[in-house]
């Protein structure tokens, strides 16, 4: 037990220092994983024959009650691998996320309710009424969605999350 | 180490707590034009053991520093005109109502004009209404009261709305004497949408998008008034409330039978011989879903072979006051009412001369 302690005060100074470091340069996107977020639209064209394409735009004329696709794009473009990357993602003031939207290759999936203070899988999140009763959170209570990427990102490689939400 | 996540975690629930508050005050139209969207996601990772610094999400990539990505609000255009039900109409009757209500489900003030458009007659309905005119409803909802509600100009903003903000209407007009029981007459009731406070329509921005600018997109559904006139996304919306006449509809039907022939034979025996009584007997059905009134019948007796006895009896369907006169050789008779589903039977005798 003391041993552990010792261990964990000396990586507690590690990670100390690696802070300063941090702030020294600053900049957040000369560290070696960037992350990138990217808010689009759908726009639905129909030509002469009644066929219609489907275009992802970038977001720009949207009105409330349509769907805006935010896209996280995280890279490692350091020279060690990454690994255990949680990425958490507020969602936006005046929009409402929409139900099962949520996704990425390799990860894991949780949702919060209490603006990203604790989180559980969509069918494990409750919500407590005035009255104290509970009952099963639905999309539209989430404050927050987490991602763990269960596999190490390699130097060189990017993956990405994305999530839709409705404009209210 | 556990200080520099508790900042990451901060600003993710100071942001929680903001949205729970944006939520609460939301419009049903929407969020205000002109508002920023913003994001920003959070990435926290290890090199090996060893936590890193948290990562927080670029919006701009090409632009130096960390950018939030945003967008704005753009102004949705949205209204919603509601019947709010027929009315039933007497023919020959002045001033009758029909109610609206119309509610700005979009995202910004706007004003707005007002128009009636007429059924097609044989299509939609079967005549037209007289003097057909707009009032905003003031007093009570779905009455017309003069003085109370104010009578509308066409071409004029009947008044700014607010996002969720709903006026009630009324188109008022007259019944003409013409129309049969159970006709009907369709008028609908179109909203333009101006800019707020003008009578210059709100126009939809063509053209390319621009993410600082606020741009203006129709999202309203086509209104009753048709292709043509109320479509889909046009700025407008209307709805429609059909007249329907309620009227008297009478018959008559008359039958005599010589009741005494002057020798003490009644009916079916008794002869029209001179001095032998005749009853008439007149069937009025009043057939209509309205009561009929202030019926007035009358019939030339033929004088020169017949002689008058008063006094007529009025049958129990013979509502309101009743009353005869004779004034040779027109018998007149007056009912006050038959009502709507009754059958009123008078009975006057005569002997023959």
């Amino acid at each position: 037990m003391t041993i552990t302690n010792k261990g964990m005060i000396v990586a507690g100074l590690i990670s100390l220092l690696l802070l300063s470091t941090t702030a020294a340069r600053a900049s957040q996107d000369t560290g070696p994983i960037q992350l990138t977020s990217m808010a689009e639209v759908e726009n639905v064209t129909t030509d002469e024959s009644g066929k219609q394409t489907v275009k992802r735009v970038p977001a720009s004329k949207v009105v409330p009650g349509k769907d805006v696709i935010y896209t996280l794009v995280f890279e490692n473009t350091g020279t060690l691998p990454g690994n255990d990357i949680v990425i958490q993602n507020p969602i936006p003031e005046h929009t409402v996320y929409k139900a099962d939207t949520a996704g990425g290759t390799d990860t894991e999936i949780s949702y919060s309710v209490d603006g990203g203070n604790n989180f559980a899988s969509a069918d494990a999140l409750t919500v407590s009424g005035a009255d104290g009763s509970t009952r099963q959170a639905t999309a539209s209570d989430y404050t927050t969605i987490r991602w763990k990427y269960t596999r190490p990102l390699p130097p060189g490689e990017k993956s990405s999350v994305e999530f839709r939400v409705v404009l209210r | 180490m556990k200080l520099f996540k508790s900042r990451g975690r901060m600003s993710a629930s100071l942001t929680g707590l903001l949205l729970l508050v944006a939520s609460a005050g939301a419009h049903a139209g929407g969020t205000a034009p002109g508002t920023d969207i913003d994001n920003q996601a959070t990435l926290n990772y290890k090199v090996g053991p060893t936590d890193q610094p948290a990562v927080t999400s670029d919006g701009d990539p090409g632009t130096d520093g960390n950018q939030v990505t945003t967008f704005k609000v753009d102004r949705k255009v949205d209204l919603t005109m509601v019947s709010n039900g027929g009315a039933t109409v007497v023919p020959n009757t002045d001033d009758q109502a029909l109610s609206f209500t119309l509610t700005n489900t979009g995202n910004d003030t706007h004003g707005y004009l007002l128009s009636t458009i007429a059924g097609l007659d044989a299509t939609d309905d079967d005549f037209d209404m007289a003097s057909v005119r707009i009032y905003i409803d003031n007093g009570i909802v779905g009455t017309y009261e003069p003085g109370t509600d104010t009578p509308y100009t066409g071409g004029t903003n009947v008044g700014d709305l607010a996002p969720d903000a709903a006026i009630n209407l009324l188109i008022v007009a007259n019944t003409p004497g013409t129309p049969a029981d159970t006709e009907t007459s369709l008028y609908h009731l179109l909203a333009q949408a101006t800019n707020a406070g003008t009578t210059t329509a709100t126009a939809e921005t063509a053209g390319a998008d621009d993410t600082s600018v606020v741009d203006t997109a129709y999202a309203e559904a086509a209104g009753s008034a048709g292709a043509g006139t109320d479509d889909t996304q046009d700025g407008k919306h209307s709805a429609s409330g059909t007249y329907t006449v309620q009227a008297a509809t009478v018959t008559m039907a008359k039958t005599s039978a010589v009741t005494d022939d002057g020798f003490g034979t009644g009916t079916p025996n008794a002869k029209a011989i001179p001095g032998a009584t005749v009853t008439y007997t007149l069937v009025i059905e009043n057939t209509g879903a309205a009561n009929a009134r202030d019926l007035v019948i009358t019939d030339d007796l033929q004088v020169a072979n017949v002689t008058y006895v008063p006094s007529a009896s009025f049958g129990a369907g013979c509502t309101g006051t009743t009353s005869e006169s004779f004034s040779s050789p027109t018998l007149t008779l007056n009912v006050g009412i038959v009502a709507s589903a009754a059958t009123c039977t008078i009975t006057y005798t005569v002997t023959i001369n």
